[in-house]
């Protein structure tokens, strides 16, 4: 009773961002504050917007979903480079022992600032990361986080990890990067989603030609989860093979 | 090249204006326990001049009022003027009423040009004194004093573009506050420009007119060297008055919020950080309350709305509202500049140095590595780049 149009605004607002989150519905004043999580630049600009915070979260765990050459892999290093435009060191975990050095020269990686790790096993990989993540490091990317969930197949220590590896990046400003590779129709283990911030899936459309060669591709960016804007977005994104060289 | 410009804002008959401007009619005198301080331009005109007494200033102009006031009411009016000139240049400096002398490097590339900035000056003054101003631009403020003077009515701004001494050369002597027997002399001797006294050596000046006299030669020369010592600024505050009395906390934050955003950009370019913050509300019951915050860093436009909830937090929103709202910004000092997260990048490169000796320690070998280009230009791709073992001497050659 005798509630005035202000506050029957705000109870509105509250509701709707109890239903929907944060950044369904924002006050004019609240804007610059729902915006203030520190995020790294992916380099793609409408994508970064579409992210609502300009970027993938730092303190907090993305993951990024998709097939061989859906973009993800190519939207981490760009993440990771424009880490080191901010004069960050970045790291790049490599489970797979597969890295593509050339590449990652491509997509503009500085390897004076790259830390490379290649850990036997799941316990070292939480390690490294813990050890990172706290010396620093803007961005670390743990590429095919998927084999080391199989590691952890029908385990409950998965969670516990997970839930540690959280709590460790959390005060840090890195943002963890975890690469998902779809090998086949489903998805490798429906645990890591509890955990992540961000998940951002990546399916390729058509490739681009010029004279039988091929100078790029388009992929589907779609926001599966995302705890700073609303989720459910999706962005085609072109990747173009002739702009990254050098 | 100048490197130093130094402007002289000078209000003419300053007291007499003021006093013009409570109500007095002209022809008007303003002494002081019976020694003239000032005149208007009508009674100047009748041969009155400052330090003349009061009886003789009334022989020369019979028809003109007398007005007492004394020194402190008219520092009471001169102050807020400094505040305001001080909005515009990091430093301000007065020696005496009337007349102040601000910092003007660089305040072209700031404003866009001199113009522009003397009329933000004018403009500040005249909001607060209601009294015409001049400004004179110059090297030096001997320079910039004579400058003002010089200067007309409209534009009221005069720069001198030329060297200091060639400004100075062709003009009367008497611009010097020379003692009243050297002036005679000069005169006896033919000296009358200041040109001409400035070509005089300075050996001969001493022997002539004595060692006193070497201060007035150098600045006859352009060589007034006398500092410019910004005044300290004790606080600068804004207010909004409500129609109806506002009780709300939202409102109350955006008005404070405002008025920060209106005081902030001012101090900025002044060179100033906050490091009080006070707001007084007048309430309409005809109470008044304050509440002041010292901040831990200085205060910026984004901590305006947080820091004004934490102030207003402890007010009683039962009350009958709020009529009037003052935002006053004190603890002002000078701004240190920063070199910006230069040691922060260093500390964190320590701490990842340090990081990855443990991690090279612990699970070593074969886990640690770090990229390095083989050869950047072979056909095969996988042969362009390797990975090498990461070591500390590894991580000192890669830079």
């Amino acid at each position: 009773m005798g509630k005035t149009r202000w506050q029957q605004l705000d109870a509105t607002v509250t509701a709707i961002q109890k239903q929907w989150g944060m950044g369904a519905i924002q006050k004019g004043w609240q804007h610059e504050q729902a915006y203030s999580q520190p995020a790294t630049p992916i380099g793609v600009p409408r994508l970064d917007t579409l992210l609502g915070i300009g970027g993938l979260p730092e303190g907090h765990l993305t993951e990024l979903i998709g097939r061989g050459t859906a973009g993800h892999l190519t939207l981490a290093l760009s993440a990771m480079h424009q880490a080191q435009l901010h004069k960050r060191h970045v790291a790049y975990i490599d489970l797979s022992r597969s890295i593509d050095l050339d590449y990652m020269a491509q997509c503009g990686v500085d390897f004076d600032s790259l830390i490379v790790m290649r850990p036997d096993n799941a316990e070292q990989v939480f390690r490294c990361i813990r050890e990172l993540s706290t010396a620093g490091v803007g961005a670390i990317v743990l590429d095919r986080a998927n084999d080391l969930l199989v590691e952890f197949a029908g385990d409950q220590r998965l969670s516990r990890y997970l839930r540690n590896l959280r709590s460790v990046v959390n005060p840090t400003h890195c943002a963890l990067i975890l690469l998902t590779d779809l090998v086949g129709a489903n998805y490798p283990d429906p645990v890591l989603p509890n955990y992540v911030s961000v998940r951002v899936l990546c399916e390729h459309q058509r490739w681009h030609y010029r004279r039988q060669s091929v100078t790029g591709y388009t992929s589907r960016i779609t926001i599966l989860k995302n705890k700073f804007a609303p989720s459910g977005r999706t962005l085609p994104v072109r990747f173009s093979f002739e702009r990254r060289k050098k | 090249m100048r490197s130093r410009r130094i402007a002289c804002i000078w209000f003419p008959h300053f007291r007499a204006q003021i006093a013009l401007t409570q109500g007095e009619t002209s022809p008007l005198i303003v002494h002081h326990h019976g020694s003239v301080l000032d005149a208007c331009v009508d009674a100047t005109a009748c041969g009155i001049v400052p330090g003349m007494s009061l009886s003789h200033a009334q022989a020369l102009c019979p028809q003109a009022s007398a007005v007492s006031v004394s020194h402190e009411e008219h520092i009471a009016i001169w102050e807020p003027a400094l505040d305001a000139l001080a909005l515009h240049s990091p430093a301000v400096e007065s020696e005496e009423i009337g007349t102040a002398y601000l910092d003007a490097s660089g305040m072209e590339q700031m404003y866009g040009c001199l113009k522009t900035w003397s009329e933000q000056l004018h403009a500040e003054a005249q909001n607060v004194i209601h009294a015409p101003s001049r400004v004179g631009i110059a090297g030096n403020k001997f320079a910039a004093l004579v400058a003002a003077h010089l200067t007309p009515d409209d534009p009221g701004y005069l720069n001198v573009t030329e060297r200091d001494r060639e400004f100075l050369s062709p003009l009367p002597v008497g611009w010097l506050p020379l003692p009243e027997e050297t002036r005679r002399q000069l005169s006896v001797l033919g000296i009358n420009t200041l040109g001409h006294f400035a070509r005089l050596s300075a050996t001969s000046v001493i022997e002539q007119f004595g060692p006193g006299c070497t201060v007035w030669h150098q600045w006859a020369r352009g060589g007034d060297e006398r500092p410019l010592r910004g005044r300290e600024r004790k606080s600068v505050e804004a207010s909004q008055e409500f129609d109806v009395p506002v009780d709300q906390f939202d409102i109350l934050i955006g008005v404070g919020e405002r008025l920060g955003e209106k005081l902030l950009p001012a101090l900025t370019r002044a060179g100033l950080v906050v490091w009080r913050m006070e707001v007084e509300l007048q309430l309409a019951e005809g109470a008044t309350w304050v509440q002041t915050i010292a901040l831990r860093e200085p205060l910026s436009v984004p901590r305006l709305p947080l820091l004004l909830s934490e102030l207003l937090s402890d007010w009683k929103t039962e009350s009958a509202g709020v009529t009037e709202l003052h935002l006053r910004l004190t603890g002002l000092k000078p701004a240190v500049g920063e070199q910006l997260d230069l040691f922060t990048y260093l500390e964190r490169n320590v701490n990842l140095e340090n990081a990855l000796r443990r991690l090279a320690t612990q699970h070593a070998p074969h886990t640690l590595f770090m990229a390095r280009p083989a050869k950047p230009h072979a056909t095969l791709l996988a042969e362009r780049y390797l990975l090498v073992e990461y070591t500390h001497d590894a991580l000192l050659a890669g830079r």
